[in-house]
């Protein structure tokens, strides 16, 4: 059964702009799928209707033959727990620290490590992305970069069943960019199943995946 | 997770928290003191309105004792007929002076002070017979017919005053709210549930309320009974705190601010 299952699916923004039109598809557990398409395609879009920042104006969504509709919302805070959400504006607390915006990641999914344990899981990662220096730094003293370092770290932290990523390389050098598509890789070799948007060719070039390719809104058959 | 979010509560919004405080302060405060005015001018008005002074002006001692035998005749006359009367003392010998100097042409002034308002025209009457006395009857500022006015006055000027205060806190809490409500949001994308974080909201901003209100209430008291700085400043006495008043504060405390964040958390 696949995963997340999109049934003619049509976003309109009010007043009257469609961003998506009518799309199709599905995407299996343990997937690596490849979102791209030029800029205002509607790849974040078709993202947010996913873990359901959006409603759909028609058609449905299906977690695992489940529609949306019929799932509670508590059910899905359950679901979203095991999602970990790289937004393409970050979203990151900018008035807490680079640790604090990471440890909240575990509250909130619900994940209680001894703090000793915590604390290494985390400084580990930091270390990583060359940020143990700043992880007592508030994030809105961060670089954009940094600062998009921090929200992949606080999406990986919580080990997610489910990544979804939203142009998670746009200010990032190119040794960083290689260690966040390596852990992608090691993720989704761990079986986890990883929905990556974006329309950076080089990344597109380096990830051997399914891609869905998307253009004003249509879905684009790849040949 | 409650834990996080409260820690993060306090964190974010602590300067909010903190206007919110020092708002609650000093309502809490001026609050008391307008109770405190309002309760002691009532009481001001009524013993005022209930006294009839009569002073009488003059040097035949013998005359004065008559007519005070005659005063005190008309109120034992009043007491018998009249049950109410029975309850209150109604004649008092406040004060009687001698001024002297010079004791042939300055009389000598007796002080009565009736507490029945309805015997004004009673005693003006039994004072007309004594031709030769020279008396005056100081009638009270405020009749005791105007009194329910004056109290529900004084109870309008305190309500809109409370209702001030309630709008204020109102704009005020709502700002807090709005302020994290995009945040309110990427919780709930985290996997954070609305009910942890409005709980974390609500309990920060009661202590807050908690903290406020009785930080308060000490300093009226450190203030009533070190300073005296009432007294001394206007003359006013006004008694350590009372049940009355402190009831009212702990009514605002459990059950107005407790419904009103409640109702707010709904609404935002
Ligand atoms: N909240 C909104 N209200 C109205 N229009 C919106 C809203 N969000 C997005 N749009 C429009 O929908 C279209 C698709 O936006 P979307 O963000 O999905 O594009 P995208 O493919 O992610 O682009 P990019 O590569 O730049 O991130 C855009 O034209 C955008 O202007
Ligand atoms: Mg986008």
């Amino acid at each position: 059964m696949p995963l997340i299952t999109l049934e003619r699916v049509t976003k309109i923004y009010p007043p009257y702009f469609r961003a998506l039109n009518n799309i199709s598809l599905s995407i299996e557990p343990g997937e690596f799928v490849l979102l791209t398409g030029p800029t205002g395609a509607g790849k974040t879009t078709l993202l947010k209707l996913i873990y359901r920042e959006e409603e759909p104006t028609d058609g449905e969504i299906f977690w695992e033959g489940l529609p949306y509709s019929s799932l509670s919302y508590n059910d899905f805070l359950k679901i979203r727990r095991k999602m970990g959400i790289i937004f393409q504006d970050l979203k990151l607390f900018e008035d807490l620290s680079v640790y604090e915006n990471i440890k909240l990641s575990l509250d909130l999914a619900e994940i209680s490590l001894p703090k000793k344990r915590a604390e290494v899981i985390i400084y580990d990662y930091l270390e990583r992305f060359d940020l143990s220096l700043k992880a007592n730094k508030k994030v809105k003293f961060l670089s954009g970069g940094e600062k998009q370092k921090v929200g992949f770290i606080r999406a990986i932290i919580r080990d997610p069943d489910y990544i979804i990523a939203d142009e998670p390389t746009g200010n990032i050098d190119p040794l960083s960019i290689k260690e966040i598509l390596s852990i992608l890789k090691e993720l989704n070799q761990k079986g986890k199943t990883v929905l990556l948007a974006t329309h950076d060719p080089i990344i597109i070039q380096q990830v051997e995946a399914k891609e869905i390719y998307l253009h004003k809104g249509e879905l684009i058959p790849k040949c | 997770m409650l834990k996080a979010l409260i820690k993060l509560e306090f964190h974010k919004n602590f300067f909010y928290y903190l206007t919110l405080f020092l708002f609650i302060f000093f309502w809490t405060f001026s609050c008391y003191y307008a109770l405190s005015f309002y309760s002691l001018a009532i009481e001001n008005f009524i013993k005022k309105s209930q006294n009839i002074e009569i002073y009488l002006f003059s040097n035949d001692k013998n005359l004065l004792d008559r007519i005070k035998k005659d005063l005190q005749a008309f109120v034992e006359f009043k007491k018998e007929i009249d049950s109410k009367a029975l309850k209150k003392q109604i004649f008092e010998e406040v004060e009687s002076t001698n001024i002297t100097l010079d004791e042939e042409l300055i009389p000598k002034v007796v002080i009565y002070k009736i507490k029945n308002y309805e015997y004004l025209q009673d005693i003006d009457k039994i004072l007309k017979q004594f031709n030769n006395i020279y008396y005056i009857i100081e009638k009270p500022p405020i009749s005791p017919h105007k009194l329910p006015f004056i109290s529900i006055g004084l109870g309008i000027i305190l309500l809109i005053f409370f209702l001030l205060y309630l709008a204020l806190s109102f704009i005020l809490i709502k700002l807090l709210m709005l302020r994290t409500e995009e945040e309110t949001k990427t919780f709930q994308l985290l996997g954070g549930s609305i009910f942890k974080i409005n709980l974390a909201k609500i309990l920060v901003l009661y202590l807050f309320l908690l903290i406020s209100t009785f930080l308060s209430i000490f300093l009226i008291y450190l203030i009533n009974e070190k300073f005296k700085l009432l007294e001394s400043l206007f003359n006013i006495n006004i008694k350590t705190i009372d049940l009355k008043i402190l009831s009212l504060v702990f009514l605002q405390i459990f059950i107005i601010q407790p419904l009103f964040i409640l109702v707010l958390s709904k609404k935002c």
